[in-house]
């Protein structure tokens, strides 16, 4: 059984080369580049709002934690709440090969 | 947190979900961006039977295969801004001459810009489809500007164009 990838809130990620992200009719969808090939027949994957606003807030290069705090004040959420979604996320993110980690700081 | 998975056809959690024809515009280009190739399934019967409603195309940048005579093609529609892949009839220095193999009429010159990649393989029922990609393709645009093909297809006898479709599938 493949161990599933962990992710930590003092890492930078940053959203991997071989995915298309693309908002179609109202929805942010990810669609994976497999063997050089954007296939539509092949199953793709639809970010939720909340998940759309923590997508965004990865591509400049803050790590989780920065990310989470900010989110926190912009929707006036509970910080613990907020890292705890946002590494579900990630995780599954990274498992399914659509965010890589850059580095940790 | 979670990730939504759901197929393009086959959409989970109940929700409908189809691609427009601009946002696979969008799709290809973004595709193309990335210098990947664009697999998705065609609607129509303009280029039949070459290819046909449901079959599955593969296009490939022009950048990586360039547009030549007679060569299918995805282009977007000036007039009505919609994706369609019709075949290359003719070549007038910048433009290019586009035209469906079931059309009466050509759709007029589209410049390399308005082209937006090349068909580089064709899928009917998980079988490749190799006629109408080859070398024969010259014969199909020439018959095709001529305004002869839609003639060749009414003259052909029924068996042989059971043949001819037979022969598609191999």
């Amino acid at each position: 059984m493949e161990s599933k990838i962990k992710a930590d809130l003092d890492t930078i990620y940053t959203p991997a080369k071989d995915i298309v992200a693309k908002e179609i009719q109202k929805e942010f969808v990810l669609i994976p580049i497999k063997d050089n090939v954007v296939d539509m027949e092949n199953k793709f994957f639809k970010l939720t709002e909340t998940a759309k606003a923590m997508w965004d807030k990865m591509s400049p290069g803050k790590n989780l934690k920065e990310i989470a705090r900010e989110l926190s004040m912009e929707y006036e959420a509970p910080l613990e709440l907020i890292e705890r979604d946002l590494l579900l996320l990630v995780e599954d993110l990274l498992n399914r090969r659509m965010l890589i980690a850059v580095r940790r700081v | 947190m979670r990730l939504e998975e759901f197929e393009p056809d086959l959409c989970k959690n109940e929700q409908e979900f189809s691609i427009s024809g601009l946002d696979t515009i969008e799709l290809i280009k973004f595709a193309f961006a990335k210098d990947a190739l664009f697999r998705f399934k065609v609607k129509g019967f303009s280029m039949s039977p070459f290819i046909r409603d449901g079959d599955i195309v593969k296009l490939s940048p022009v950048s990586h295969y360039p547009i030549s005579f007679g060569r299918s093609v995805a282009c977007v529609c000036p007039a009505h801004n919609r994706l369609m892949i019709h075949r290359v009839i003719s070549k007038k220095k910048e433009h290019y001459l586009i035209k469906g193999d079931n059309c009466f009429a050509p759709d007029g010159l589209m410049s390399k810009e308005d082209i937006l990649g090349c068909v580089i393989g064709i899928e009917r029922k998980n079988k490749a489809v190799f006629f109408g990609l080859g070398p024969e393709r010259i014969i199909i645009a020439f018959l095709s500007r001529k305004g002869l093909l839609l003639l060749v297809k009414q003259l052909i006898p029924e068996s042989l164009r059971k043949l001819i479709k037979c022969r598609m599938l191999l």
